[in-house]
């Protein structure tokens, strides 16, 4: 058969655009790939090319894409803390009604979970919600984590009461089981000086000297920085004798 | 294959006509004039662009050659969308297809010749670039740089293939118009297509903006830097080759097709 013939026979024109085609979108692929490989190891940044969009719709792509950026995380989180931290931030990009559902299910769902903090913390003096948080309860939260967690589950609880306007007898109420605890890190002096400071005002001299000898204890005590800087170099020590 | 290479002939043969004399010299004098720029890199405003097509492995494109194959795409334009036409119109076409050629035979004829063209043009320009490069920096471009250079022209492959493929459809005017409408249309889809897939897959925005992708060819491939022999040359010759096919066959159907009394 002439190549004229093939040419001018419709039929196998399209065979030829068939097989065209296969070879087509194989090296396609191959060629993008290189090309999105090649891109990997460059800074380029897609909020970049989005600020080059107009202003009406700038914000509204970026929204999608940070929701979109959230969402792959969600289907790629490993841990109960990446869906916890994955989950809350999407829920905070929708109304205030779906956040407070979605802090409600979290703190159902993980209350042993550091990352639920932000959840208890909502409804802990948060007003009238779907759910409350009493100080007991927060303690029991607290009780439940790990323990270099605790100390930001107090700070932010103590923030928390001084935010919403509460007064000396609520901090004493709240520090109060931390006269009962040893601290195990100087961070717990912050909230020993507020606990020695309310029970003064109101005259609470027992809370008020405990809580001044956790002080001095305190400040004989590394910082939580400084044990996990330790405990981190202990941790790289161990993995380089072994791989020695 | 006689027949086919008897059309590109008298494609061919159209460089002795004065204007294309005058094209060469401006490719010399073009070739002459780029010949120390630096390589490909764009920085700034076109940042996107630049790191899209400049990748950190492989031998890089040089800014003068870019230009070089830039100006021959633009004859590539004029001289495959308007040679068909013009035969058409000219009853050329009705002459060369009284002799026993195929239609099909005749729209290869004129690409093979539309690509030597192209080819010729090329060729002289880098000649005169890597002659001024010579004279000027008193030393030629090693062997491994000049062979990415020419790796270039398989863009040439099927860029001539689509403006032909057009050319089929339409009057010269036309046809020029819509090449370079969809040259347009096909760049910012190559950016897009390569764009979307940094952004999240959730988005679901991927998958469509492929699919549309599909119908323009990626001339970004081209000219991303990669090593001179490999997987990636293979799939670009693939690549352009294929698209060439698909274009020719195009154009072959409806060609075949096309009432040339009109």
């Amino acid at each position: 058969m002439s190549c004229g013939l093939c040419l001018s026979d419709s039929k196998a024109v399209s065979l030829v655009l068939v097989t065209a085609f296969f070879f087509y979108f194989t090296s396609e692929m191959l060629l993008r790939q290189y090309a999105l490989a090649g891109m990997g190891s460059k800074d380029l940044n897609v909020n970049k090319i989005i600020t080059r969009l107009p202003e009406g719709i700038r914000e509204k792509v970026m929204a999608r894409i940070t929701k979109g950026r959230l969402l792959d995380q969600l289907a790629a989180a490993k841990t109960d803390g990446e869906y916890i931290s994955t989950r809350i931030a999407l829920a905070s990009m929708e109304t205030e009604d779906v956040l407070e559902k979605t802090y409600l299910e979290i703190s159902e769902r993980f209350p042993n979970n550091p990352e639920s903090m932000s959840s208890f913390l909502f409804f802990f003096r948060g007003g009238p919600r779907m759910r409350q948080v009493s100080v007991a309860d927060y303690h029991l939260f607290i009780g439940r984590l790990p323990e270099a967690d605790r100390y930001f589950a107090w700070e932010a609880g103590l923030s928390k009461i001084k935010g919403t306007g509460g007064d000396n007898l609520d901090r004493i109420e709240f520090l109060r089981p931390l006269l009962e605890i040893e601290p195990k890190y100087k961070d717990y002096l912050r909230l020993y000086v507020e606990l020695t400071e309310a029970a003064f005002q109101e005259g609470a001299t027992a809370i008020e000297n405990r809580s001044r000898e956790l002080e001095e204890a305190c400040e004989k005590l590394p910082t939580l920085m400084q044990v996990m800087e330790r405990s981190d170099k202990e941790k790289s020590g161990k993995q380089n004798k072994g791989s020695k | 294959m006689e027949k086919v290479l008897a059309v590109s002939e008298i494609t061919l043969k159209r460089v002795k006509e004065p204007a294309f004399n005058v094209l060469f010299i401006i490719a010399a004098v073009f070739g002459y004039c780029v010949s120390e720029m630096e390589a490909l890199s764009i920085h700034g405003e076109d940042a996107t662009i630049g790191v899209i097509l400049a990748s950190d492995s492989g031998t890089p494109l040089l800014t003068g050659f870019v230009m070089i194959i830039l100006m021959t795409m633009l004859i590539a334009v004029f001289s495959g969308a308007t040679d068909i036409p013009r035969d058409v119109e000219s009853r050329m076409v009705m002459f060369i297809l009284s002799k026993p050629i195929s239609r099909g035979e005749y729209v290869l004829g004129k690409y093979i010749g539309v690509v030597s063209t192209c080819l010729l043009f090329f060729i002289l320009a880098c000649i005169s670039t890597v002659l001024a490069h010579l004279i000027k920096a008193g030393e030629l471009y090693s062997l491994t740089v000049l062979v990415r250079q020419s790796y270039l022209l398989i863009a040439i492959l099927p860029f001539v293939a689509m403006t032909m493929m057009i050319s089929t459809f339409l009057s010269d005017i036309s046809a020029m118009i819509v090449a370079a409408v969809y040259i347009m249309f096909a760049l910012s889809m190559s950016a897009m297509s390569i764009f979307v897939d940094m952004l999240p897959k959730s988005l679901g925005v991927a998958s469509y903006v492929h699919v549309i992708a599909y119908f323009f060819p990626n001339y970004f491939y081209f000219f991303n830097s990669f090593k001179i022999f490999g997987v990636v040359v293979l799939s670009l010759l693939v690549y352009a080759l294929s698209l060439t096919v698909i274009f020719l066959a195009i154009g072959t159907l409806k060609f075949n097709r096309r009432d040339l009394i009109e």
